[in-house]
This record gives C-alpha cells, sequence and structure tokens, in this order.
C-alpha cells in the first residue's frame, strides 16, 4: 500500500492551501469535460459523469441552433414557457471556480491482479480524513491509474529515495554521518544509526521498529512514501536497537501487566527475547525511558526501585 | 453645648497580640549550621540558605534513583534539578506531592501567595509528567522529604517554593525576605532506609491521585479515596544517633516522642511552629502547660499573624497559663518546626502544633537525636531565630499597650487630647455618640486615615463594630459628619494604627446626649 500526497503545478504542497485558497493563475480548459462527453456509458457511470451531457459551448450559438432543444437529445426538457426556450447569448461562457480537495491517495493491490487507487480527502489542517472515511474519487483501470499519475508506473529508483533524503538531510543540517548512510531496498529506506542518534532521533526510532514512519519520495508532481527502517551501525547499537524493539513488544502485550508484576516473571519474559544474558530490568527501563516509553519505564523501574531496601543493617 | 468624655489607655483588652518586643531584635552576624560526622543542620533566613544547595546537591549526586517528597513545588532551580536527574538516570526520580486544589487548601494552604499558590505548582507538576516524570500524590501529605540512593536524606519544613530558600524580588521593587526553615540532612544508612522505605509504602499502596508521563496528556487520575494506611519495612532498632520519625494513620510517632520529649523536660523547651491549632484541648498543650507550671522554662515560637484569628486565640489561651518563665514569640515569616528540650534531645519536623493536621493525622516526617552536636546545631538555630523575633505575644494588654507595640513604627500616633465636634445628623445621633464612646471605654479604638473622593482626607476612629468618620476643621477640634453602628465588614478591615493614651472629648452640638 502506498499513500501518495499531490503537489500542485508550482511544485506546493496542496495540504497548505485550501478550499479557499486555489492555486493561482488558475486554468480550466474545456477539453477536459469534451473528453468526458466521448466517453463510453460505462466510464461515465463509473466515473459520476452525467450520461445526458451531449455538448461543450464555448462559442456564441447562431441564430438557427437557438431552437428549443430536443428533449429526446437528453440534454434539457422542453421549457413550458416559450419566451424562455432559447438559449440566451451568454450560455457559452463557462464559468468554473477552483476547489482544492488534498486527497491521500491509497493503491490497492488484490491478489487476482486487480488494483485500485482512491483518493480520501484529508483536513488541509492535519491528516483527518474527513468524510467518514469514503473516497472522494477511485480509479480502478490500470492505464487510467497509470494515465492520470504516470509517475506510479514504475516503483522510485533508489537513487530518487537516497538523493531525496539527502536534500532533506543537507536543508536540515544533520551531521554528516546521518546524511550519508541511507540505502533503499525492497521499496524501503534503510537508515543506519549510530549510538549517539539514539538519543536523538528516539521518537522516529520507535515508529521506525512499529512500521509506522514513512520517508517522502519527490516523484515528479506527487510525495510517495515508502517505509523506514532503522538498522545500527555497529554491534552494540543493533542491541539497543533490538532491546527496543522488545520494549516495544511488551508495550503492545497483553499480557503486559503481569510481565511487570514481579522481577522474576520479567526475567523470565526477558530470557527468551533474545537480549544478552546480563540485561536486567533496569536496563530495560532505561532504554524504555530514553525512547519515551515513560509509563512502561516506570512500572519496569519500580520493580527494582520501590523493593524495600533491606533494614538490617 | 452637651460633652461626653472618654479617658482612653488604661482599658485592659481581654484577648491577646503579637507586639513589638520591648528590647530591640538581637541580629545574628555571624551564623553557620551545625554539623555532625552523620548530618548537616541546614536552614533559610534572608541573608543566608543552605536548604536549597543541599536539595540541589542530593539530585546531582544521585546514582540510582531519587525520592522527593514535597507539599508544594514551585522552585524553578528543583524543577530543573528534578529533570535533570530523571534525564540522567534516566528516569528513577519518584515525586510525591499535592494534586487537588481542595488538599491544597485543607492543609492550610500557604501563608500567602509568594508562599506558594496551586495553580503555579500544577504548572511545575505539569512540566514534569510532560518530560517523562510519573508524580503521585496523598491527600492528607504535607511532608518534605528526600532520600537518594538509599544513603542520604533531607528532613525539611521548607516547601519547594522560592520564599523557603531565599528572598524574592517582586515585581514591584520590593523583596520579600525568605522564611526561616530548618531541616537536617543526614547519611544513617539505617534511618535513612527506614524514610526510604516509608517513601516507598506511601508511593506503592499509600497514594489518592497520580498523574500519568505523558509528553501530551494531563490528567489527575484517582487511585483510591480516603487515607489508606502506611506499612513499611523499617528496623527494628532505632540507630545510635538519631531516628526518622512520622505520622501516618494509627502512627502519631512525631506526637508521642514530642510528648516524651515535653512530659520530661526539667529545665527548659524551646520550640518554634508556623502556626498553632487547637492546642487548649489537645494534650501536646496540656503537656506544656503543665511542663510551664512546674517550673520548665517554655519559648515557642511562631509566625506573628495578628491577622488570622485561629492563630492568635491559640496562643492567647496558652500565653495566659504559661508562667512567668514561659514566652511567645513572633517574627515575620517563620515556617520552621523544631523542639529541643534541656539541651538534650532535639527532633526536626515537617509538622506543626497543629491538633487538625499533622501531630494525629496527615502524613509528617521528623528526625529526633540526643547526639550533642545534632542538639547544639537546633538550639543555636533556634536561638538565632527568637533573637530576631520582632514580636512577642502579649496577653490581655491594656489599649495604650497597644497603641505603642503594636505592628512596625509608623510615625506620628494620634494621642492626648482629642476634641470631636459632633454635628447633628439624624435624630439617633445623640445615641450613637453615646454607644461609641461606651465602646471606647472597653475596647480597641483603630485609627485610619483614608483618602475620600472630592472630600479630601478623613479620619476614621473605629471600635470593634462601630466607626466615626472626622474631618479637621480650622479649629483645634475634628468634626464628626458620620457615626454608623453598622458599618460593613471592610470598612473594619484596614486601619494605620491604635488609638494612643489619651482623652476625647465629644461636643455635640444641639440637642445633649
Amino acid at each position: 500500500m502506498n499513500y501518495v500526497a499531490v503537489h500542485d503545478s508550482k511544485g506546493n504542497l496542496l495540504s497548505e492551501l485550501s478550499p479557499n485558497r486555489a492555486p493561482s493563475p488558475w486554468e480550466f480548459s474545456p477539453d477536459v469535460l469534451r473528453h468526458a462527453i466521448v466517453q463510453s456509458a460505462d466510464w461515465k457511470r463509473r466515473h459520476g459523469f452525467p450520461a445526458n451531457v451531449a455538448d461543450v459551448l464555448t462559442e456564441p450559438l447562431s441564430s438557427e441552433a437557438m431552437e428549443p432543444v430536443n428533449p429526446e437529445a437528453g440534454l434539457t426538457d422542453a421549457p413550458a414557457d416559450p419566451s424562455q426556450g432559447q438559449a440566451t447569448p451568454l450560455q457559452h461562457l463557462i464559468v468554473d471556480k477552483a476547489q482544492v480537495a488534498t486527497c491521500a491517495l491509497v493503491v490497492r493491490c488484490g491478489n487476482a491482479g486487480t488494483v485500485e487507487l482512491s483518493g480520501y480527502p484529508v483536513s488541509v489542517y492535519g491528516n483527518l480524513v474527513r468524510g467518514k472515511g469514503q473516497p472522494l474519487f477511485s480509479l480502478h483501470d490500470p492505464d487510467e491509474i497509470r494515465q492520470v499519475f504516470p509517475v506510479l508506473r514504475e516503483p522510485p529508483s533508489p537513487k530518487e529515495v537516497t538523493d531525496g533524503w539527502l536534500t532533506l538531510a543537507a536543508r536540515l543540517m544533520l551531521p554528516k554521518a546521518e546524511q550519508a548512510d541511507v540505502r533503499f531496498e525492497n521499496d524501503v529506506l534503510v537508515i543506519r544509526l549510530a549510538e549517539e542518534q539514539l538519543g536523538r532521533w528516539t521518537n522516529l526510532i520507535a515508529l521506525a521498529m512499529q512500521d509506522q514512519l514513512y520517508w517522502q519520495v519527490p516523484r515528479g508532481p506527487l510525495l510517495q512514501l515508502c517505509k523506514v527502517f532503522v538498522e545500527g551501525v555497529d554491534s552494540a547499537t543493533s542491541m539497543r536497537l533490538q532491546v527496543l524493539r522488545s520494549i516495544l513488544n511488551l508495550e503492545q502485550d497483553a499480557r503486559r501487566g503481569a510481565i511487570v508484576q514481579s522481577e522474576a516473571a520479567l526475567r523470565e519474559w526477558l530470557a527468551v527475547q533474545g537480549l544478552p544474558p546480563g540485561m536486567s530490568p533496569r536496563d530495560l527501563a532505561d532504554v524504555a525511558f530514553r525512547f519515551q516509553r515513560y509509563r512502561l519505564a516506570y512500572e519496569i523501574a519500580e520493580l527494582e526501585d520501590m523493593s524495600d531496601a533491606t533494614v538490617e543493617c | 453645648m452637651p460633652q461626653l468624655n472618654v479617658d482612653y489607655g488604661d482599658a485592659v483588652i481581654a484577648d491577646g497580640f503579637f507586639l513589638r518586643r520591648r528590647s530591640q531584635p538581637q541580629w545574628v552576624d555571624r551564623y553557620a549550621d551545625g554539623e555532625g560526622t552523620f548530618f548537616r543542620h541546614i536552614s533559610t533566613f534572608p541573608d543566608h540558605t543552605t536548604i536549597k544547595e543541599a536539595v540541589l546537591d542530593l539530585l546531582r549526586q544521585a546514582k540510582q534513583q531519587a525520592f522527593f517528597c514535597n507539599f508544594l513545588l514551585q522552585d524553578e532551580d528543583v524543577l530543573q534539578a528534578l529533570l535533570d536527574t530523571s534525564r540522567r538516570l534516566s528516569g528513577h526520580v519518584y515525586i510525591l506531592t499535592t494534586l487537588k486544589a481542595d488538599d491544597f487548601r485543607q492543609a492550610g494552604g500557604a501563608g500567602d501567595d509568594m508562599e506558594g499558590d496551586f495553580e503555579s505548582h500544577m504548572r511545575c507538576v505539569k512540566q514534569l509528567t510532560r518530560e517523562g516524570l510519573l508524580v503521585k500524590a496523598r491527600s492528607d501529605c504535607h511532608a518534605k522529604f528526600m532520600t537518594v540512593d538509599d544513603t542520604q536524606a533531607i528532613v525539611t519544613s521548607a516547601n519547594a517554593v522560592p520564599t523557603c530558600y531565599g528572598n524574592v524580588f517582586q515585581r514591584d521593587g520590593r523583596t520579600r525576605d525568605a522564611n526561616p526553615e530548618n531541616g537536617v540532612l543526614f547519611s544513617i544508612p539505617k534511618e535513612v532506609r527506614r524514610l526510604a522505605n516509608y517513601f516507598r509504602a506511601l508511593w506503592r499502596n499509600a497514594c489518592n491521585y497520580y498523574v500519568a508521563p505523558d509528553p501530551t496528556v494531563f490528567e489527575v487520575q484517582q487511585v483510591q479515596s480516603g487515607t489508606p494506611l502506611v506499612k513499611s519495612m523499617e528496623p527494628p532498632q532505632p540507630a545510635d544517633e538519631g531516628e526518622v520519625l512520622w505520622t501516618a494513620p494509627d502512627d502519631p510517632r512525631i506526637l508521642r516522642r514530642f510528648l516524651d520529649m515535653v512530659r520530661g523536660a526539667r529545665k527548659d523547651i524551646s520550640l518554634s511552629t508556623w502556626v498553632m491549632k487547637g492546642m487548649d484541648t489537645h494534650e501536646l498543650g496540656d503537656a506544656i502547660r503543665k511542663a510551664s507550671s512546674r517550673g520548665v522554662s517554655v519559648q515557642i515560637l511562631v509566625r506573628g499573624m495578628n491577622w488570622r484569628d485561629d492563630h492568635r486565640q491559640q496562643c492567647y489561651l496558652l500565653a495566659r497559663e504559661l508562667s512567668h518563665n514561659g514566652i511567645i514569640l513572633g517574627d515575620y515569616w517563620n515556617h520552621s518546626k523544631a523542639v529541643v528540650v534541656d539541651s538534650a534531645e532535639a527532633m526536626v519536623m515537617t509538622a506543626n502544633m497543629d491538633a487538625q493536621h499533622g501531630l494525629d493525622h496527615g502524613v509528617e516526617v521528623g528526625f529526633h537525636s540526643r547526639q550533642s552536636s545534632f542538639v547544639g546545631a537546633v538550639n543555636t538555630f533556634l536561638d538565632r531565630l527568637s533573637n530576631e523575633a520582632a514580636f512577642e505575644f502579649v496577653p490581655d494588654p491594656t489599649q495604650a499597650t497597644m497603641a505603642e507595640r503594636y505592628g512596625g513604627s509608623r510615625g506620628q500616633r494620634l494621642e492626648g487630647t482629642i476634641r470631636i465636634r459632633v454635628q447633628p445628623k439624624g435624630k439617633h445621633i445623640a445615641r450613637l455618640v453615646r454607644q461609641w464612646c461606651d465602646a471606647a471605654r472597653r475596647e480597641l479604638v483603630r485609627v485610619a486615615k483614608r483618602q475620600k473622593k472630592g472630600r479630601g482626607e478623613e479620619l476614621v476612629l473605629f471600635t470593634d463594630k462601630m466607626t466615626i468618620h472626622l474631618r479637621p476643621s480650622d479649629t483645634q477640634s475634628l468634626i464628626a459628619h458620620d457615626i454608623n453602628d453598622q458599618p460593613a465588614a471592610e470598612e473594619l478591615e484596614r486601619f494605620d494604627s491604635y488609638l494612643g493614651r489619651g482623652t476625647i472629648v465629644c461636643d455635640v452640638e444641639g440637642d445633649g446626649p
């Protein structure tokens, strides 16, 4: 599944626009409507285009042409009042008003080779999906999808991904090590982290480990999202990440309450996590705290800190 | 012209007040907190503070964990030190404080706004939880103590509020002097662990509320209601050097030790407390009265709060029963709590002499020792406190004594012969003048200068329930333009001084009184 955000023709992210702040200058081509009019009835049904639209007027009609329209042509009913039975001289003028609908595009690929691209409206002020989860539009024909979004024909190249990353990293003035150490493989952006980055990227790392972190790859007018994976540059960092993965698992574990109820239960759980044998509950609590899993950090730390000190002095 | 005279000054007022001492307070030039091998006394005075540094030092030294319990938390440096410690230790900082406005009020709140307000306190709590600290509260906890790594501990009277740690410079350019505060930093292994385990017991099972650590959500959650018991593991015997004591439900150790000390006193008792409440019917008050009656010298230092009727009333009842060798002193800002008996044993604590909270109920802590170095340190602290106390409590003063010694010196006093010309106004004027004069013969007359819009300055003389409004005239007399026997309560609140000894001559124009 890919999430795609849309750019306008000038490269602005449309989420920065609003229904009342349309791109400017705005141009509308009647050919878009003409193209729709000549499509098949099935196409019109699938795309919600009215079946009874026969033409687009862009020139004033001649007097011969200004006859009551044929109701059977499906354009309009015959007027009840004959004095109003003719098109007005200005009827050929197209009045268009641009409105921005920012969408998250979701591509679903079915097992049988079916594909569906849906556009879900999102709030321009955030990422809330409006409209009760109903897509604003859907495309099912792979050819149409490719026609509308040609950049989706091919997955992003590793260079596109890493270049996008490096551009952002340079803009954010990230340290050299953080700028360079990325690669794109298996549709995933892999970032290699050093020990000192663990302390600064806490939330992002946790999100990546929960498969909830995506990198935006600029692709023509779109931003295509790809998953981010983190790995350690050395064994120590890798081990820390492994501890974090265990913590994230514990956080979601339905037996969490029972596991952190006693030090013995926690040690038993730790033993099957594939962590180093010397790993203590305190070590686990410290990593949990550093990665902002505060509640879990306290639950674990209390096992030791809140055990009574020996009073046989 | 009918005339009424009042000889003012000799009537005894059946009440008690903190009045300026007969002799000037003796400022202590050189003061140093005492210390011994196992402890260091810590204190705050306007020119001296060691409590805050001790708190910050302990937090900086923490290697394993820090337990911090304080009724109020508003000092920026302490807040930052708690956050720093938490960052450095990756958590392991545990904070017990107040989380409900009702609990704040019921424990007596703070002395004044500068000593802490609940909103500012909660802002600090919010900062702590936002940065990952779990904060808990027990409704009746007024204790202020901390331990780190089960190796060092502090018991102190000081809330974590700037005025408890030093002078505070106010926006209007004035300085609010620091509260006198005291405490002890100790490293007696057995007693530190006793105190740390007490904290653990509170934390584990005896809290009412908590706020979970969360960068975005702040919500005070209730764990349980009521006053849960506090069961902690402790050493069977106290250490030779001293003993940690506390007040907890069904476990009033501070009170029991206090009573033992007072009942065993032979020569003298010296103690300090912020406030005195309910001592007229409490066994501690009874023990102090009995000690005094058997010849033990009693010196009590409290905050000289004339405005606080419950406190003043308790001081009055006790002061009347202390024999000639007993005295209650008052200062401006005292918040310390300590007792020394016969220079042989001493206790510092967080509990006040309060029958409603701290001795029998609530959660408080204290430290008691008979080690001479500790007793000497507490004695030195109390000596300075009493030497510098500006006030002494005077039961049943005369009107003239009140005028001479009430409050700070405020320049010229209204005294001598005062002629008042009462202009007839309303049919009850004669009766009202008579009533006012009768009250002035028995009660205290307060003098207030007030600026009246469009009428210039006026002088108001008021008794307990009546006011007389005066304007200067061309002659030597004052003109009364209003007498009120039902003034609004706020009319009787603010005044500049008490009327000095003299004679009040009231000339009533028109019909005689």
